[in-house]
């Protein structure tokens, strides 16, 4: 019932939340990241652990340019207007990923012919691990963004999970062989192991942006649930 | 009613000032460097500077001159953290959406950008702190070599100040918080890119265009030297980020609107013009005196050092290194002590040697390399040949392991002692004999008995080697095993298939870098495990009764078994066959470890 009331907002707010979407860090983030990613793979062929280390570096930068996709300066006249918070950034979100899509082909599509990437070979494993990480990598970014975003009083969004997220990344960098994220694809065992974690990584920051993107004035699921029993009665 | 209020009285104000009449910019860049110093980014890149260089040279014990270097790059966390802060701080008002009130103010947004990049002062100068701590906590823990440079000290703080201008101009010309998040990506490519990847194709000059240069030039090739070896252009390279410095942050005010517009522009210039000077000066590669000084040291390093005598050995070491020959004489004293008392103690000289270091191509070439095409620098080796030192000469490292590893180090500086002591002079070279019979039991025994630690070592480095010969890894477990419950373990196993042409087997990974003097024989090494089991004293009274027949280069293993009353020694081709080898291999190859002599 309440989400069949939101999604009745949705055709209404695609054209304001498309306008408001800040496009060009993403489609400059995009272009950076691609121009790593062509700079690194300049010499073929190149090893796989070689071209993997370049793909994330470029995965990086491009999940650093959707930090400030939630940034909205117009939040604090929306807050009043019917649509929920996370339908607001869940729709942000969601007009942004085709464009995120586009930018994974093309990192494939550079990455051709340069090693285990290559579009016209494709075996599974590395670009399915690397397709994990990419996706987990952005929705720390926008998880991140969501949750710095939370504070009433200028919020800092953007500002602060950029760092944030870059600062995460350093600190994966360096975990200890059980913990490892970034595994090369010569260690079999500890990539599988990797990827498993991204997995969890990946839900665990889908989770975290929902919870991020409660409507801070709105009442708990357990206090609604408490006020429809106490109505019944 | 009348509507209209009285004029307010405006005063006016001569040209914009803070208190007492002075411009703002310093109470500014005061009141910015506080906030700074507690900013979120600032404090985190702190605590991985501080973290990275407790971690530093742990392990070893510290050359100063090398840990200064090696500040450098512990503080890049600092840095980046540095860059990221100043980037947010000058786009406070923009974030903030008071950049329309800022501008009432009298203070003019150039002043504001001239306080934030004032202001940098304080990261850097705890980035200094930091540094300086790092080294004054290696002095305190005592036996610190060499003296640090202090321009190299300074380039630290001076690659902090550097990013933090970055970033405040950053925020003038491309103000959007993603700008200094991908600025800190793109600088650790560039940094972590240009020494590795970068030399391999464009030359070894090329990394000093990174801002924290780190000591490593090639992989394979340790870069510990003495400080007047290095031939660092530290000066020039601190030059060079100063200036850069300067005219990123003159780039920076000027961003920012300024009445003084041509005196800006004349020191934008003037510190481009240094930049590029001091670029050109810090890519020149190191002169051809320097390039003979390093080559006359790696062939003749007597000539640089000072020795000092001790009894009969005199330890050289190369300037700066002098606190570590009391560590060196620790351990060089020990075999020598232990030689029965009617033995003469042999005169030796225990000498500080670097074994390789890594060539600026072009210097190669001057030296006489022929032209490959390749630019990536050269090993030293490759171009001038390795003296081989007198026979009474000890040959000591560049570096001295501490903690766990520092026990192997021991072991293996008394077995070089030890062999001088007790066997004849082997011919060195690139596949030297290996060291075997009854004077290397004997002298492996002396080593490690007299050494802290050392019989546990030449034990595990026994056991290792059996484990791996047999295909099994090395745990701890295994380790723990005595030579005789490993060859239980062991007898059945032959994973590795025989090969014809290894030759007697020794003892590997025991002592690395000195192979060239000869390897240890597994057997021999089993026979000194097996001594080191019973008490030394009633070992002692037995050599000294046998010296001279034990020590004689004809005596057999096997006789010095039989005299020590060890169990039987396996002839040679028993331990080919044990080792999988079938009875004509065995029988070629115990041909062949009789022609080596063992």
């Amino acid at each position: 019932m309440l989400i069949t009331r939101q999604l009745r907002l949705v055709p209404a707010l695609v054209r304001p939340t498309a306008r408001a979407t800040p496009w060009w860090a993403l489609l400059a983030g995009a272009a950076l990241s691609l121009a790593l990613l062509r700079l690194g793979t300049l010499e073929r062929p190149v090893e796989p652990g070689e071209l993997v280390r370049v793909v994330r570096i470029s995965t990086v930068v491009f999940a650093l340019a959707a930090a400030p996709l939630l940034d909205d300066p117009s939040e604090v006249l929306t807050r009043a207007a019917p649509g929920s918070l996370l339908l607001r950034r869940g729709l942000r979100v969601a007009l942004a990923l085709p464009l995120g899509g586009a930018w994974w082909l093309g990192t494939l599509a550079v990455t051709a012919g340069a090693g285990p990437l290559s579009l016209g070979q494709l075996p599974p494993g590395p670009v399915r691990g690397l397709t994990l990480e990419a996706a987990a990598l952005l929705a720390a970014s926008v998880a991140l963004a969501a949750w710095c975003s939370r504070p009433a009083e200028q919020p800092p969004g953007g500002a602060a999970a950029g760092p944030a997220l870059l600062a995460l990344v350093a600190l994966a960098s360096q975990l200890p062989a059980p913990l490892v994220l970034f595994a090369t694809p010569d260690d079999q065992p500890a990539w599988q192991g990797a990827h498993e974690r991204w997995l969890a990584l990946l839900a665990a920051m889908a989770v975290a942006f929902a919870l991020a993107c409660r409507d801070p004035g709105g009442a708990s699921a357990g206090r609604r649930w408490r006020s429809r029993r106490a109505t019944a009665r | 009613m009348s509507t209209h209020a009285p004029p307010l009285s405006v005063r006016p104000v001569a040209r914009p000032t803070g208190g007492r009449g002075r411009p703002a910019t310093l109470p500014l860049a005061l009141a910015e460097s506080r906030r700074l110093l507690c900013s979120l980014p600032v404090l985190c890149g702190a605590i991985a500077s501080a973290v990275l260089l407790l971690r530093a040279d742990g392990g070893w014990l510290p050359a100063l001159h090398l840990a200064a270097i090696g500040t450098q790059r512990s503080l890049l966390p600092l840095a980046a953290g540095t860059l990221v802060a100043a980037n947010l701080t000058a786009l406070r008002s923009r974030r903030a959406r008071t950049g329309e009130l800022e501008t009432s103010t009298c203070t003019p947004a150039w002043r504001r950008t001239l306080a934030y990049l004032l202001a940098l002062a304080a990261p850097a100068l705890l980035g200094g702190v930091l540094a300086v701590l790092k080294l004054l906590l290696l002095v305190r823990g005592g036996r610190a070599a060499g003296t640090p440079d202090a321009f190299e000290l300074l380039t630290g703080p001076a690659v902090i100040w550097l990013a933090g201008t970055l970033g405040v101009l950053a925020a003038r010309w491309l103000p959007s918080v993603v700008t200094a998040p991908v600025l800190v990506v793109l600088a650790a490519v560039v940094q972590l890119g240009l020494p590795t990847k970068g030399v391999q194709s464009y030359g070894l000059a090329l990394r000093w265009l990174v801002p924290a240069v780190p000591l490593e030039v090639s992989p394979t090739v340790e870069p510990e030297l003495p400080a007047f070896l290095l031939g660092r252009p530290s000066g020039a390279h601190l030059a060079f980020l100063a200036a850069a410095a300067l005219a990123v942050g003159a780039a920076a005010v000027a961003g920012a609107g300024t009445g003084a517009r041509t005196r800006l522009r004349a020191g934008l210039a003037g510190a481009v013009a240094l930049a590029l000077v001091a670029c050109a000066a810090q890519l020149q590669p190191p002169s051809r005196a320097e390039a003979d000084r390093l080559v006359a040291a790696f062939q003749h390093p007597e000539r640089f050092q000072a020795c000092h005598r001790r009894g009969p050995v005199a330890y050289c070491a190369f300037p700066g290194y002098e606190p570590w020959i009391d560590v060196w004489a620790a351990t060089v004293e020990g075999p020598l002590e232990h030689l029965p008392r009617e033995v003469a103690r042999p005169r030796l000289t225990v000498r500080q040697m670097f074994d390789d270091a890594a060539l600026d191509r072009r210097l190669a070439r001057s030296l006489g390399l022929p032209d490959s095409g390749n630019p990536g620098p050269v090993h030293l080796l490759g171009v001038v040949a390795a003296q081989d030192p007198a026979p009474d000469v000890v040959p000591v490292d560049m570096t001295w392991p501490t903690g766990p590893a520092e026990r192997d180090a021991r072991l293996a500086l008394a077995s070089r002692v030890a062999a001088r002591a007790v066997m004849r002079p082997s011919p060195r070279g690139e596949e030297p004999p290996p060291r075997c019979q009854a004077p290397a039991v004997v002298a492996l025994w002396l080593a490690a008995s007299s050494t802290h630690g050392g019989k546990e070592a030449l034990r595990q480095a026994l056991v290792t080697n059996v484990a791996l010969d047999a295909g099994l890894a090395p745990t701890p477990e295994l380790l723990r095993a005595s030579p005789a419950e490993l060859q239980r373990i062991t007898q059945h196993r032959s994973a590795i298939s025989f090969d014809p042409h290894s030759g007697y087997p020794v003892l590997s990974w025991f002592d690395p870098g000195h192979e060239d003097e000869g390897e240890w024989g597994l057997e021999e090494a089993n026979l000194a495990v097996q001594l080191l089991e019973r008490p030394d004293a009633a070992v002692r009274a037995q050599l000294a009764r046998h010296w001279d027949e034990l020590t004689a280069p004809g005596t057999t293993r096997q006789e010095l078994a039989h005299r020590l009353g060890l169990p039987p020694v396996p002839s040679l081709e028993e331990l080919f066959t044990r080792r999988g080898a079938t009875r004509a291999q065995a029988a070629a190859a115990a041909r062949a470890a009789r022609r080596q002599g063992c």
